[in-house]
């Protein structure tokens, strides 16, 4: 992906163009199954800009997408802003908690780190439980209607799109060097004059902000939310998943992923008790046999090939 | 490549001639089945999996009632129910999920729901996306039609309201001796903030009794230590606890342990499923619970139903596998009177129900919800017993002062 | 040399009364210390002297517990490690710390990118990738500049750290050890390198064990033992102190000329090979009843065959030493034979045992041990826990017996058994990993490169041990990139030019050779010191 001819740079907007055709072609279950892969895809980049970027591994995707979700169902029944204002909020305030949490986070290193992003999407789950103005453990019920199955296509597209090209031009800029300098040795990075500080700053919000944009996405596909599913460890997990199975650092790994575990959840649709064990010992598989994520195969037989 | 960009472009341009409508069903539906699907959520797993395995059973229970009948007649020739259950784990995200998929995935031409509202919710949204009529079966009414005006989903169970004023009307009736005041402790969930914060209080004032304290708490917390000596303190006969069951165990136990033992215990909803009963053992004795069904009611096909549940699982009864029978039922009824699977003609056949089940008579108001009548339970002995309203079938009240002295082991 | 320097300006540095301790130990003890603008700084001391406490606390990995710090007049002993490097301080690892998985050009990239420029904005980003080329070229590191640069071998990684601090371009350069390990011809292109930097950068601090190195760039040098300075003046004249010679250099050199010539340190371009002469037993290749038996064995890394045909052997109790230039392939061919690395071709036989294919732990199970560059000690376990970690499950009931046999041989370590592993210095933390390999009491021993980064006076006694080690009667193969020290301890050798081995035989026989130093040297430097 260094340098592209420029046929190839057409291709990626040629094949989001075609993306947004088929709606017009498939019908309502693949338009569902297009949403689902798409809003994961959009917490895989986010999660591998900040994690495999920037080494900073997060397992707080429930904590953002809860709050875009909450931010959108809020601000749209409370405010009544536009569609558009709505997402603009959540990511806004996805950003928001992200900045305020990194003074805590950042002071934790390594697991550290990880064990205090766990905690946040919890702590903010009580939070909201306890909350009764924003409906406490009940919840809120949007007002809005809830888009068609082809619209949250359209909207999921649009953002994972937006994802894709946040992600590739945060690479491609000086950011990204020191992001990789952070990650592979912080001591040294400091020793260089790096702010490290301001650098994961930066991938921890341009992360929020994404899972908190898909986290808005899932409050207008449900047209209810509340702190349980919001702010549920299902994100997480299957954000890490992911970009595990795709691998890890790399820029097709996240699709890849995505699009494995998605025809995963859908061929073991029907037999939900094997589901996450079959899931479980995938992703077990994948950490033991191609431990950089099932890209680093196919990249390395086609090396060879 | 070249070739290969315009072969995409030409696609695209088709796509865009060939339907300037995006499609809103999917063309496999078409293929004649010979089985009516009917696509179920419930919680068989996570904190409500006690509920789903209930549901489950009544669900199937009533489809292999319909089958073993021969099916249903639509179109004129007989066809068997094939039901197909997906886990929602307890998440919010998973039931509607289901239900997107149940409807695109295996067509299944109508839905029944999942447990307590945030899921039942979630579901129905998600249903009237879909156009598809869905029957839930464990949702309280008001929470349920607070959500919105409904067009598809439809929900029988109690009024919250009347749940609320049946212990009222039970001491009355049953002549029950206190000081007429009143503890209440309350999760700040769903129906516990409603029933905790609004209606006890407001039943209380009605029939002339006096809350002395009123204690909330968030619904995972697991030590009520603080909240036990405080209503202990407040020198109350009466304590209404309204939680979910991991909390009502711990509740009941810490009120043990505090040596509280007031003389009228109403443990709303947690108390209800058997496992309450399991985890607390003789300390269950006592405990009032409102319900809406009692193998012991009149009604047509109560024993009976029962009697199969019991025979098939070798557990005891729980008033679940009556409404989750029942919302099947009236779903595979309406389905049978509309002899059609057109959606649209089955959700007229649904709001048209009007029949007398195990579970009591249904019939839907305008705002797609069916009143249960309510019932006080009592836990004696390792059982439910009902002890109002007053019927030939209804046991004497226990005081749980009463039920702490005859077991000497508390 | 460096140009005196103004007499006028501030100094570069001024260190006072700086003070850091861990735990009960101060290793920075007190330390008034001042760099003058422009000149360059030596300071030697002997290991565990407190030299990289000394850069770590001026670059500001660590903060003093007393003392301040002035850089150019200005006070920055509470700034943080990344401020301080925006103020135009810049320093180099002992122990090489490359962003490991970035390419080398990117590592060079963020450097240049955080260049000092006299204010606190980073580069423009348009001359950046010109001066990346430019420092690949200088630093020979063109041909890997688009490999990770945690693939790079030890002595390629010290390159890669002194080309990031040329392309970090700092007002003060701390050079933590760069010369450790280079061959006469490498040390003779770093030292040319260092006097350019000095010519560009300005001010240097140059921490070095190797004095020649000292020499060539330093006006002046600081000697620090136990924390302290124990001196600072001209170069020559602290060398030639009787004080620092007998803490430093160990006694035997406190004069030049009346060193033995085998007890030489390892001074890199004074040494001639044919002046050094050793009575070595021959003991003629007997391959039939070799320990250990490497038949035409081929290694290839990525297409690229590292090793080509090498064939060599070791008998029982032979100490064999393995020489050449880097990039020879003498640590691939020990990483091949302890089964790190697969066979593209050929075989291994140890006791009798095929060995191709097993991996590492069998090889080290049949009587291997394998003591590598870089030290790999356990940093949280204590000295005993170190050991103790190495014994192999069955031997647990010997661990007395063991530990008692190690301890002799070492008694700095039993001195500090409690301590934790990475509290000592290199030269001790390399006994460690020497001790360590002894443990499983082996039947061969491997070397490679553990003179690296150590005061000679820390040379000297690893030299002794070993050659108490051989003594012991236990078989050993050395890689050793000194061809002197190399040859004063083994009974055979053989040296390794492009992947193949291209001399063998005693220590007599390649001293005298006419190839030797055409191919120790490179035939390039050979020509080009003909010129």
């Amino acid at each position: 992906m260094r340098r592209l001819p420029h046929w190839q740079l057409l291709r990626l907007p040629l094949l989001v163009a075609l993306l947004y055709g088929l709606p017009f072609v498939l019908g309502p279950y693949w338009q569902q199954l297009g949403f689902r892969a798409l809003q994961l895809l959009t917490l895989a980049i986010a999660w591998n800009v900040l994690a495999a970027y920037c080494g900073q591994v997060s397992l707080g995707t429930g904590a953002f997408v809860g709050l875009g979700a909450y931010a959108v169902a809020l601000s749209g029944n409370r405010l009544d802003l536009a569609l558009p204002l709505q997402l603009a909020t959540a990511g806004l305030v996805a950003a928001g908690f992200a900045a305020l949490a990194s003074v805590a986070l950042f002071r934790l290193r390594g697991l550290y780190f990880t064990v205090g992003t766990l905690a946040l999407a919890e702590a903010l789950r009580i939070l909201m439980v306890n909350l009764g103005t924003f409906g406490g453990a009940s919840g809120i019920v949007l007002h809005a209607a809830t888009p068609a199955f082809h619209q949250l296509y359209w909207l999921a597209l649009t953002l994972a799109a937006f994802a894709a090209l946040l992600a590739e031009l945060l690479l491609r800029s000086p950011l990204a060097l020191a992001m990789r300098a952070v990650r592979d040795d912080e001591e040294v990075a400091l020793q260089m004059g790096v702010r490290s500080f301001r650098v994961k700053l930066g991938a921890l919000v341009l992360s929020a902000v994404l899972m908190g944009l898909a986290g808005g996405l899932q409050a207008l596909k449900l047209g209810v939310i509340e702190p349980y599913g919001a702010f549920g460890m299902s994100w997480t997990i299957d954000t890490v998943a992911v970009a595990i199975i795709g691998g890890l650092g790399t820029r097709i790994g996240p699709l890849l992923g995505t699009l494995v575990y998605v025809a995963l959840g859908e061929v073991l649709r029907n037999l939900p008790e094997l589901h996450a064990a079959v899931a479980g010992v995938f992703l077990l598989l994948t950490i033991r046999f191609a431990p950089r994520g099932l890209w680093s195969l196919i990249a390395r037989k086609s090396a060879h090939g | 490549m070249r070739s290969n960009l315009k072969l995409a472009l030409l696609l695209a341009a088709c796509s865009t001639f060939c339907a300037c409508q995006p499609k809103t069903a999917d063309s496999g539906a078409t293929t004649a089945p010979s089985d009516i699907v009917i696509g179920a959520t419930i919680p068989l797993s996570g904190a409500l999996a006690g509920f789903g395995s209930f549901q489950k059973w009544g669900y199937e229970h009533a489809v292999a009632e319909i089958n073993a009948a021969g099916g249903l007649r639509i179109e004129g020739t007989m066809r068997k129910v094939r039901l197909v259950i997906r886990d929602d784990r307890t998440d919010a995200n998973v039931a509607a999920a289901n239900i997107d998929s149940l409807v695109s995935a295996e067509h299944a031409v109508a839905l029944l729901g999942s447990c307590t509202p945030p899921l039942v919710i979630a579901a129905s949204l998600a249903a009237e996306r879909n156009a598809t009529p869905i029957v839930s079966g464990c949702a309280p009414l008001m929470s349920f039609r607070a959500a919105k005006q409904w067009q598809w989903a439809w929900d029988l169970f109690f009024n919250e309201p009347e749940l609320a004023e049946a212990p009222f009307k039970a001491w009355r009736d049953l002549n029950v001796a206190s000081n007429h005041r009143i503890v209440i402790m309350h999760d700040n969930g769903a129906d516990g903030t409603v029933v905790g914060e609004q209606l006890w209080p407001a039943m209380a004032a009605r029939y002339g009794y006096t809350v002395v304290a009123n204690l909330e708490f968030p619904t995972d917390t697991t030590d009520f230590n603080a909240s036990v000596q405080q209503a202990h303190r407040a020198g109350a006969d009466i304590l209404m606890v309204d939680a979910v069951t991991p909390q009502m165990v711990s509740i009941r136990k810490q009120l043990a342990s505090a040596g509280y033992t007031p003389k009228v215990l109403v443990m709303e909803k947690g108390a209800e499923p058997t496992q309450f009963a399991e985890a607390v053992g003789p300390l269950a004795d006592g405990v009032i619970v409102g319900g809406y069904w009692d193998a012991s009611f009149s009604h047509a096909g109560a024993a009976e139903l029962a009697a199969a549940y019991s025979a098939e699982t070798q557990h005891s009864v729980s008033q679940h596998i009556a409404d989750s029978y029942t919302a099947a039922r009236v779903l595979l009824d309406a389905i049978g009177s509309a002899g059609t699977l057109d959606k649209l003609k089955l959700n007229t056949a649904i709001a048209a129900t009007d029949r007398v089940y195990p579970v009591g008579s249904v019939k839907f108001a305008a705002d797609h919800t069916a009143a249960l009548s309510i019932a006080e339970l009592q836990w004696q002995s390792g059982q439910t017993r009902l002890i109002w309203p007053l019927s030939p079938h209804s046991a004497a009240f226990l005081s749980p002062a009463a039920a702490s002295a005859a077991a000497p082991g508390h | 040399m460096a140009e005196p320097a103004p007499v006028a300006a501030a100094p570069a540095l001024q260190v006072r009364s700086l003070s850091k301790r861990f735990g009960g130990v101060a290793a920075i003890d007190a330390l008034d210390l001042e760099v003058r603008a422009g000149e360059a700084l030596g300071v030697i001391g002997p290991n565990g002297a407190g030299k990289s406490t000394l850069v770590n606390l001026i670059s500001g990995a660590l903060l003093p517990d007393a003392g301040a710090l002035l850089l150019h007049g200005e006070e920055i002993t509470t700034l943080r490690a990344d401020a301080r490097a925006r103020l135009g301080i810049g320093r180099t690892y002992q122990i090489p710390r490359p962003f490991a998985r970035m390419s080398v050009r990117e590592n060079l990239a963020l450097a240049a990118r955080h260049a000092y420029t006299g204010t606190e904005s980073p580069q423009a980003p348009q001359p950046i990738a010109g001066r990346c080329e430019q420092i690949l070229e200088r630093t020979g590191l063109a041909d890997v500049a688009d490999t990770a640069a945690g693939e790079l071998p030890l002595l390629r990684r010290k390159r890669l750290e002194l080309a990031r601090a040329l392309a970090l371009r700092p007002r003060l350069l701390l050079l933590d050890e760069i010369g450790a390990g280079l061959i006469e011809t490498e040390t003779r292109a770093l030292i040319k390198l260092i006097i350019e930097l000095h010519r560009e950068i300005g001010t240097i601090v140059l921490i070095e064990h190797v004095m020649d190195v000292i020499t060539a760039c330093c006006e002046r040098t600081a000697v620090l033992a136990s924390g302290k300075l124990l001196c600072v003046g001209a170069t020559r004249a602290v060398l030639a102190d009787a004080q620092v010679a007998a803490v430093y250099l160990g006694t035997s050199e406190a004069t030049q000329d009346a060193a033995p010539a085998d007890r030489a340190p390892p001074r890199v371009s004074q040494s001639t090979p044919g002046a050094v002469s050793r009575p070595a037993p021959h003991s003629a290749p007997a391959p039939a009843s070799a320990l250990l038996a490497v038949r035409a064995i081929e290694v290839h890394y990525g297409g690229v065959r590292v090793l080509r045909k090498v064939s060599i052997n070791v008998q029982h109790g032979e100490c064999v030493a393995l020489l050449g230039a880097n990039g020879a392939g003498k640590t691939t061919l020990a990483r091949a034979i302890s089964g790190a690395v697969p066979l593209a071709g050929g075989a291994i036989e140890f006791a009798g045992v095929a060995l191709a294919g097993l991996a590492p732990e069998r090889v080290t199970a049949l009587g291997i041990a394998h003591c590598m560059e870089g030290r790999r000690i356990f940093s949280s376990l204590t000295v005993e826990d170190n050991l103790l970690l190495a014994l192999p499950r069955m031997a647990q009931r010997a661990a007395a017996e063991r530990l008692h046999r190690v301890y002799q041989m070492f008694p700095a370590l039993y001195e500090r058994r409690d301590r934790v592993g990475t509290a000592m210095s290199g030269g001790q933390q390399q006994m460690l990993a020497i001790a360590r390999a002894l443990m499983s009491q082996p039947r061969l021993l491997i070397f490679d490169e553990i003179s690296l980064g150590l005061a000679p006076i820390a040379v000297e006694s690893l030299y002794q041990s070993l050659a108490g080690i051989r003594a012991a009667g236990v078989a050993m193969l050395i890689v050793e990139q000194n061809i002197q020290r190399g040859l004063q301890l083994a009974d055979r050798a053989y040296v390794l030019a492009h992947g193949e081995v291209r001399l063998s035989g005693t220590p007599g026989e390649i001293r005298n050779s006419q190839e030797l130093r055409a191919l120790y040297v490179g035939e390039d430097a050979a020509t080009q010191d003909a010129t």
